[in-house]
């Protein structure tokens, strides 16, 4: 058969991460634990996030501060964010614990840390795009610290455009890249299997 | 006066040091975390189907 992109991917995924991987339909018995579920609810947080932010950029500030209903995406998409960073920070502690990065998992682990630096700055450019006084503060503050690193010149806390564009475009869309990664090589290596029990400790139960 | 309504609005009472400042709220969410971290240590997982 001659060389063919379609078909050399195809393979390549084949190999890469079968459709067993993909789409289990079992799981290892130590995955019996409400720890496993730290990722899944920072993910579903994720969704929140972006179905309540794209409804807040259709109608935009003028319907966010000022109708009933504005409001309640307003909060929506707020406490969506705190229990998304709020399940990341438990999901770190949990991965960190049982060293997940262990057997050629270290991707899964970087790729982890790159999306909690993407949401901090996706965190700061939300703030900055609240469109009041707390937005107005924050930026004016801050301005000094990006001028004082030196990027200032390209990152103006004080342009509201530059800063939305980043918070409902760019942002989301590095962080869905980086998960939908992350989730793919989730399934390809599987669930870091636990800790080898200590051997000093056998050795004083036994 | 109206000192509380100019931004940075205080979030509540601070527990201070040189090295940290967490207000109220911030000591809630973190004892809360730890909680949940605990809890989800401990409690046991239900089903164990095959």
């Amino acid at each position: 058969m001659s060389k063919n992109w379609t078909r050399s991917l195809r393979d390549r995924l084949q190999q890469e991460i079968p459709m067993e991987h993909l789409l289990p339909d079992t799981l290892p018995k130590y995955v019996d634990s409400y720890v496993y579920l730290f990722g899944v609810l920072t993910l579903a947080a994720f969704v929140w996030i972006i179905l309540s932010g794209t409804i807040l950029a259709i109608f935009g500030p003028d319907w966010w501060h000022v109708s009933p209903v504005g409001h309640f995406f307003n909060s929506l998409h707020f406490w969506s964010i705190q229990s998304f960073f709020f399940f990341m920070i438990l999901h770190l502690w949990a991965q960190f614990l049982m060293a997940a990065w262990r057997d050629g998992r270290h991707f899964t682990w970087i790729g982890g840390w790159l999306m909690f630096l993407v949401s901090i700055l996706a965190g700061l450019t939300g703030y900055l795009s609240q469109n009041n006084f707390d937005a107005q503060w924050i930026a004016v503050q801050g301005k000094d610290a990006m001028n004082a690193a030196g990027i200032g010149g390209f990152f103006n806390l004080l342009n509201f455009g530059q800063m939305y564009s980043l918070h409902i475009f760019v942002l989301p869309l590095i962080l869905i890249l980086l998960l939908g990664g992350h989730l793919l090589l989730i399934r390809k290596h599987g669930v870091v299997e636990p800790l080898p029990p200590d051997p000093k400790s056998e050795v004083r139960q036994g | 006066m109206g000192q509380g309504l100019q931004p940075p609005i205080p979030a509540g009472g601070a527990w201070e040091f040189s090295w940290l400042n967490l207000s109220s709220p911030d000591i809630i969410v973190v004892v809360l975390m730890v909680v949940i971290f605990i809890l989800a240590i401990a409690l046991p997982f239900p089903g164990g189907k095959e």
